[in-house]
């Protein structure tokens, strides 16, 4: 009777536990989206940075070019009318792919400016066509929202879903509670935070989730061992190859985990299923997106490691080998069988050896041995400065500093360790991967300050497993030591963690119990057939066992309430972080600046006023240049033709722009006019102070020039190693088209030309352009825009020139004639 | 002078060709006003017939270069100094096209208000408007040169009709002046030129000159204004309005120079303009001012119960020849602008641009209705009626546009007008179906469309609250006023002569207004009902004075008086206004600040008339002297008359009903 009154208890809480998480996971998800949108409260509704505005023409493009959807938008008429055929329409709609044939063979021709760039071919379309099918959904439903709105609240419906797909996989690895508190971790995460606030529009916004949700698809298939969610891996493993280069990292990390079972003895047919159709078919899948095509098979950033071949293809064999073995072995004789294995051991050596031999000869002809600069520059995190200016040139290439740790996952770094130990007790499949994961994770955001958003996930996943299991042992311990509960808690025990949860987390205790033993398997990495029969023993052995065992693991009363109470000041602190973070650090749109000062709030809205005074007061060919990073607003801003943009494929191209700009007038006009250029835009802060000005950046286009045009020299810009734009400075600096353009008649600001940002007067003051004319500059100066003088004028101008300029220097020396001496370039 | 002059030439032989009628313009009294980009041209005619035939034509000229330019054009019967102009309406104006009038000039014809007998005499203000006239000159300047412009216009004034004296004079913006013609009688004193008087011209007398002056006012053009009107019968009207906007004057040459600009804006700028002004209804809320890559942050809004002010500044000051756009949007309450007569409802909002000093090359008004259904697929009866009042004419159209959730799309009204200025920022009203044709029609195919729709009905019909009387175009051309064109639609249903005003409901969407809403200091009014040949200040003095304190009229909506009163409940919802031995009910609804509030009782009886009189051209009011008149619901005799036989005297009451009547007897001016 107990019993099955216990049953039906416990299937009620069932109900209600799910109820609840269900409850508790919703709340999470609208935690995740609201906490993204202090950026479009504080500031306002836009899109942010460099890249996302890029991502936001691309958008646009693929919504407008594509004739058909006036097409549709008539059919959706004719359909509706008739008050039927809404849904058939809408799957019409998603069947037509011209419009994504329309975007595969867009060719861009504002940018690049003379080259242009193959827009289909050489961009991750995954963000753009989610948010392109969420407007075309959203328009076939006559909710007229713009694109701009759509694109601007994409990356906080993404991290809703991240979260909850972080759910997923952490319960597939330890359960309810982990899963649960591990989502709330990454809903609010400030290192995703940074990259997915409202109008944040980039890549990672939505590769995040799917890399997460590939991941739980692998474990769950790994789990289950259904063919089903294979090829639901696949298909989500596509979608992330749609979205996002960090693909890679799936297709490195998973072969490798295949492995790590493999040599640890934990081959099974599961694993098989879980890995086989993710690499037929996802490689497959993944050869279909035009910016990957062959590199799927070809490149070796598919390579896991060193010592095996293509990672995909080794592994894909290594577990056919294996996958055979155990099946011979299941229907051999020991003998017989013994003798297969020598047979095929010694065959299946002959052709690894042979394919191993042709593959490295393939690799080793190409010059980077297959291996793109940015990989390299992983696993060499000092190959980038050393060869490659233009990667090592972006902040967000840079190794990390330990306070971003903390400013980026805060509490997580001290949790993390917690979760791996707690995912050795016991080591399942799915926890080795979560291990795995975190390891590899680690090591990549110590190289890439970028890679910082891949490592988030893993910690939140392990944290949450931690604070769960730490959670689980405190109040269990409570509850057993409370005076009155105790009396209930034999017929409750089971009924207080509910379902699989309560029977993992016994399993925990109960290895817990024999953890001496545990460790000691996993740190020899012993194969454990023992110790998956042991989890079978526990699982059988488990309702038994549990209440002694629980008694045994119990902890003081003081201590556990204590150490709840801390966890839960912990997590307090982790929250007013991540809200701080939110709001503060990463909400600014990064287009608009603002300041605070006595006599209230200012606002820098320089750079949109530039780009709307281009858009609006300049021909619509008119090419514009400027340093690579405001190619993509530009462009996207300005409507206007750049020579080069944040998509840095051409390192010559941008080496000829930086030479330009690394060069004296004349010189700078000649190259400018060569690739009709008209207008010349650059960022200057030194009015205001804003520190992430052309000058700063000035050395990166010198070395960038350098490295292609070798008449270009670093050492002639620097005096003594020291970049300087004060008196002291070389001539080549101060006669460089970058100084003039951005101070040009600066002095007469406040008549001695002090620079805010590199807080020094600057060296020469007073100068005239010959070959540019000032046509516009912003209320702070903070873009300034030159436009090329035409030839006519400058030939006349010059030969003016010459006499105004002798006279010029002549009268300026003799203004000045004790500045003279000082000044070298006289 | 060296440069170059479009002069318009003009054959002597003209000047023979024989004159139209006997009319003769006693005497001409012209005024330029040249202070803004616009050209505004006032013309005082002495008209008098000569000959011995009723004259009912008078016919303006305008050389073609003019006249293409020409934006706004009104005639006014001038009644004296005494008398508010403004009462009377306009006269209909017509282009034609009269046998052997001279090439390269446009004629327009006034019709005047009652054909003019031999040797009598009218007087008439004429208004002319004319954009795109100041030619700058020369074409482009640097940042620091100041704009000079050049206009040109005729020392004598053209007309078909012998003008036996007239005078001219030429107000500029400032004092520097780089030449005027010259010819006889010319005085340049304080910022004005003097031209006159002349004596005894012949017709089509034809005499340049040209003014070179200074004029760094703002040229803002708008080369594009779409409105965008939406309705929402939930309570709000959105109103959104894209602009185009460039300047108009001397194009900048040799780049702009920040640091000059910085140091001295006036000297080194005094070309730009830096930013405009929208006057915006008192009630606006919810404003927006951005353009296509996000939010402009340098605007102010204030305001007070009289209006809400946005001063918006383009992201870059504007010099000559550059061009921006951008987004100003805000939303108004329902109730102001939605009413109810008849069964229909319609919106009575503003047509043109909201800033003064702008100039629109096209405006694009688009108004719609957020819930009203697309008649046209859902009720095949053909009961489709949307329909337009706009005083002057106007290009226009429908489209359908898909907003939130619909399936079959909502009309759009598109009302297109090339050449507005500020003069045509007048109230317009666009007539639309209400829901209660749809229910009873086709209940069904109304299940089929949002359930809101129907939760909406069922909340709001029953509770018309706010009751308010036609009458609200009192200044606007004839024939095309809400009232006039109501009374040619009921003429043709009923086929009687006689018309009478309507009960107009305003629409409310929600019954919580505030009752017990006490507060001192100033409050609008607005009158309703009130017979439109009593519309003058004298009368708003008097109603204002017997609701509180009369402190001040709206000029421009003539329904809202400013009045100093204690508490609210001291307004009567209802005064009685005898106008020429007639009785009205005038109600009376205040309004404080941006919160509206208004009496509860209904309206209980109505009685102006008006006859459709035929006269040449189109329908003219006027009024019904005789005993057509029946006053519904109501014995006058209680009200004393004046011995103007116009005579307005004013009887305040609580309500009609109760008979609790005081008097309130106007004093005489």
């Amino acid at each position: 009777m107990a019993t099955l009154e216990n049953g039906k208890g416990t299937t009620l809480r069932y109900a209600v536990g799910n109820m609840l998480s269900i409850f508790i996971l919703l709340l999470i998800g609208v935690l995740a989206f609201s906490i993204r949108l202090f950026s479009v409260i504080k500031y306002e509704s836009v899109i942010h940075e460099f890249d996302p505005y890029f991502n936001y023409r691309v958008t646009q493009i693929l919504i407008v070019s594509s004739a058909i959807n006036h097409i549709l938008k008539s059919l959706n008429y004719d359909l509706s009318k008739h008050y039927r055929g809404l849904v058939a329409y809408l799957l019409f709609q998603f069947l037509t792919k011209n419009g994504i044939y329309d975007f595969w063979n867009w060719f861009d021709d504002r940018t690049w400016y003379p080259l242009g760039r193959v827009i289909g071919g050489t961009v991750y379309p995954g963000l753009t066509l989610t948010a392109g099918s969420l407007w075309r959904i959203l328009n076939s439903l006559n909710i007229p929202l713009s694109v701009e709105t759509v694109c601007v609240f994409t990356a906080p419906i993404f991290s809703a879903n991240a979260a909850w797909a972080t759910y997923l996989l952490t319960k597939e690895v330890k359960g309810t509670g982990a899963g649960l508190m591990a989502a709330a971790l990454l809903a609010m995460v400030p290192s995703y935070i940074s990259r997915s606030v409202a109008g944040s529009y980039d890549n990672e916004a939505v590769a995040i989730f799917a890399l997460i949700f590939t991941f739980y698809l692998y474990i769950k298939t790994l789990n289950t061992g259904s063919l089903f969610y294979a090829t639901l891996n696949a298909l989500s493993y596509f979608y992330m190859v749609c979205s996002w280069g960090g693909y890679t990292f799936i297709i490195n990390l998973i072969p490798m985990h295949v492995l790590l079972c493999i040599v640890t003895g934990r081959y099974s047919s599961r694993l098989y299923i879980a890995y086989a159709p993710l690499v037929v078919l996802g490689t497959l899948l993944a050869s279909l997106v035009p910016v990957v095509g062959f590199n799927a098979v070809m490149t070796s950033e598919h390579f896991a490691s060193f010592l095996l071949m293509v990672l995909h293809m080794q592994v894909f064999i290594i577990i056919h080998v294996v996958a055979l073995v155990y099946y011979i072995k299941g229907i051999l004789s020991p003998k017989m069988f013994k003798v297969a294995v020598t047979l095929v051991v010694s065959v299946g050596m002959v052709v690894c050896c042979a394919v191993i031999a042709v593959l490295a000869a393939l690799v080793a002809s190409s010059p980077t041995k297959g291996w793109s600069g940015r990989s390299l520059s992983l696993l060499d995190p000092t190959y980038a400065s050393k060869y490659i200016p233009i990667i090592a040139s972006v902040s967000e290439h840079q190794p990390p500093t330990w306070p971003s740790y903390f400013m980026d996952i805060n509490v997580l770094a001290f949790l993390v360790p917690a979760g791996i130990i707690a995912c050795f007790l016991p080591l399942s499949d799915a926890s080795s991967f979560v291990v795995l994961y975190i390891v590899t994770s680690v090591y990549f955001s110590g190289v890439m300050v970028r890679l910082m958003l891949v490592f988030a996930p893993a910690a939140c996943i392990l944290s949450g497993i931690a604070l769960s299991e730490a959670f689980d042992v405190f109040t269990r311990s409570i509850k057993f030591q409370l005076p009155g509960v105790s009396g209930v808690s034999h017929s409750g025990a089971e009924d207080t963690t509910t379902g699989d949860v309560v029977i993992q987390n016994d399993i925990v205790k109960a290895d817990k119990h024999s953890s001496t033993y545990k460790k000691e398997d996993a740190l020899k990495e012993r194969p454990s057939k023992k110790n998956r029969k042991k989890e079978r023993e526990h699982l059988e052995k488990a309702s038994i066992k549990t209440q002694i065992e629980k008694r045994l693991l119990v902890l003081p009363l003081e201590a556990s309430v204590i150490s709840i109470l801390l966890l839960v000041l912990l997590g307090a602190f982790y929250v007013v972080h991540c809200v701080w973070a939110a709001a503060e650090a990463y909400s600014a749109p990064s287009i608009v600046l603002t300041s605070y000062s006595h006599d209230g709030l200012h606002v820098f809205d320089d750079f949109r006023e530039a780009y709307a005074w281009l858009r609006h007061n300049t021909e619509v060919d008119d090419k514009v240049a400027s340093w690579w990073d405001y190619g993509y607003q530009t462009t996207a801003m300005a409507n206007r033709t750049v020579i080069v943009d944040n998509n840095t494929w051409n390192n010559t191209h941008i080496a000829t722009v930086g030479t330009a700009m690394s060069s004296p007038e004349k010189a700078a006009w000649e190259i400018f006019n060569s690739l009709d250029v008209k207008y010349v835009l650059v960022v200057f802060g030194g009015l205001v102070g804003y520190s992430s000005d052309d000058i700063n950046k000035f050395l990166w286009m010198v070395r960038i020039g350098g490295g292609v045009f070798p008449h270009i020299k670093e050492p002639d810009y620097l005096r003594d190693g020291q970049y300087r734009i004060d008196s002291e400075a070389t001539s080549t600096m101060l006669n460089s088209l970058m100084y003039k353009l951005s101070y040009y008649r600066f002095v007469e600001v406040d008549g001695k030309g002090f620079d805010r940002v590199r807080r020094t007067e600057i060296g020469k003051k007073y100068f005239k352009l010959t070959h540019f004319e000032e046509v516009f500059t912003t209320h702070h100066w903070m873009v300034r825009i030159y436009k090329l003088k035409s030839m006519k004028n400058r030939i006349r101008g010059k030969t003016k020139k010459s006499k105004s300029s002798s006279k010029a220097t002549t009268t300026a020396s003799s203004k000045r004639g004790g500045r003279r001496k000082k000044n070298p370039w006289y | 002078m060296g440069f170059r002059f479009n002069l318009f030439v003009f054959s002597i032989a003209i000047l023979s060709t024989p004159v139209l009628s006997d009319l003769i313009l006693s005497k001409v009294d012209r005024r330029i006003d040249l202070t803004s980009q616009i050209a505004r041209i006032t013309s005082t005619l002495k008209v008098k017939n000569a000959g011995n035939a009723v004259v009912s034509q008078l016919l303006l000229a305008f050389p073609d270069h003019q006249a293409k330019n020409l934006a706004y054009l009104t005639a006014v019967p001038y009644e004296g100094k005494g008398k508010q102009k403004a009462s009377t309406a306009s006269l209909p104006i017509d282009v034609v096209h009269p046998e052997g009038m001279p090439p390269a000039l446009t004629l327009y014809s006034v019709s005047l208000p009652k054909g003019l007998a031999q040797g009598e005499s009218l007087t008439l203000d004429v208004l002319a408007v004319f954009t795109h006239s100041l030619q700058p000159f020369p074409e482009q300047i640097s940042q620091a040169d100041i704009q000079l412009v050049v206009f040109q216009d005729s020392a004598y004034y053209l007309s078909p009709y012998e003008v036996k004296g007239q005078s001219l004079s030429v107000r500029l913006p400032s004092a520097r002046v780089e030449s005027y013609t010259k010819i006889h009688n010319t005085k340049f004193v304080d910022r004005e030129i003097k031209y006159g008087p002349y004596e005894n011209l012949p017709s089509f007398s034809y005499s340049p000159i040209a003014v070179h002056f200074e004029n760094n006012e703002p040229f803002a053009v708008a080369k594009q204004l779409v409105r965008e009107i939406e309705i929402s019968h939930w309570g709000n009207v959105q109103v959104v309005e894209h602009y185009d906007i460039a300047h108009g004057g001397a194009h900048n040459k040799g780049g702009f120079s920040r640091i000059d600009y910085q140091a001295r804006p006036h000297i080194r700028g005094a070309s730009s303009f830096r930013r405009l002004i929208a006057r915006l209804p008192a009630s606006a809320h919810s404003v927006y001012y951005r353009d296509q890559i996000g939010n402009i942050s340098t605007s102010h809004l204030w305001g007070d119960y009289r209006k809400t002010e946005l001063e918006i500044e383009p992201r870059y000051p504007m010099f000559g020849g550059w061009r921006t756009s951008f987004t100003i949007g805000y939303g108004v309450p329902l109730q102001e602008f939605l009413f109810e007569l008849e069964g229909k409802r319609f919106l009575n909002i503003t047509f043109g641009c909201p800033m003064n000093e702008v100039v629109v090359d096209n405006l694009i008004v688009k108004a719609r209705d957020e819930n009203l259904l697309n008649v046209d697929v859902a009720l095949p009866e053909g009961s489709r009626d949307i329909s337009v009042s706009v005083p002057f004419p106007v290009n226009q159209w429908q489209e359908v546009k898909f907003s939130h959730l619909d399936i079959v799309g909502r009309p759009v009204v598109v009302l297109e007008k090339t050449n507005v200025i500020p003069e045509h920022n007048v109230h317009f009203q666009v007539f639309l179906l209400p829901l209660l044709f749809i229910i009873s029609n086709d209940f069904f195919l109304l299940l089929l469309e949002k359930l809101d729709r129907l939760v909406w009905y069922f909340q709001i019909f029953p509770q018309n609250i706010l009751e308010i009387m036609v009458g609200v175009p009192g200044e606007e051309h004839s024939g095309s006023t809400a009232a006039g064109l109501l009374a040619g639609d009921w003429r043709g249903k009923g086929g009687m002569e006689q018309t009478s005003f309507e009960c107009v409901v305003g629409w409310l969407p929600s019954s919580s207004q505030p009752k017990g809403f006490v507060e001192e200091g100033a409050w609008w009014i607005n009158i309703f009902g009130l017979p439109l040949h009593a519309w003058c200040s004298h009368t708003m003095k008097a109603i204002g004075d017997a609701c509180g304190a009369f402190i001040h009229v709206d000029t421009i909506n003539k329904a809202r008086i400013l009045i100093e009163n204690t508490c609210w409940q001291n307004i009567p919802p209802v005064l009685l206004v005898e106008v020429a031995r007639q009785l009205f009910d005038v109600r009376v609804v205040g309004r404080k600040g941006h919160r509206g509030w208004c009496s509860q009782s209904r309206i209980s009886g109505f009685g102006a008339s008006y006859a459709r009189t035929p006269s040449d051209k189109g329908w003219n009011r006027s009024l019904c002297k005789e005993d057509e008149v029946k006053c519904a619901k109501k014995s006058p005799g209680c009200c004393a008359q004046n011995n103007t036989g116009n005579s307005i005297s004013i009887c305040r009451g609580r309500d009609t009903g109760k008979k609790k009547m005081k008097w309130h007897k106007l004093k005489p001016r």
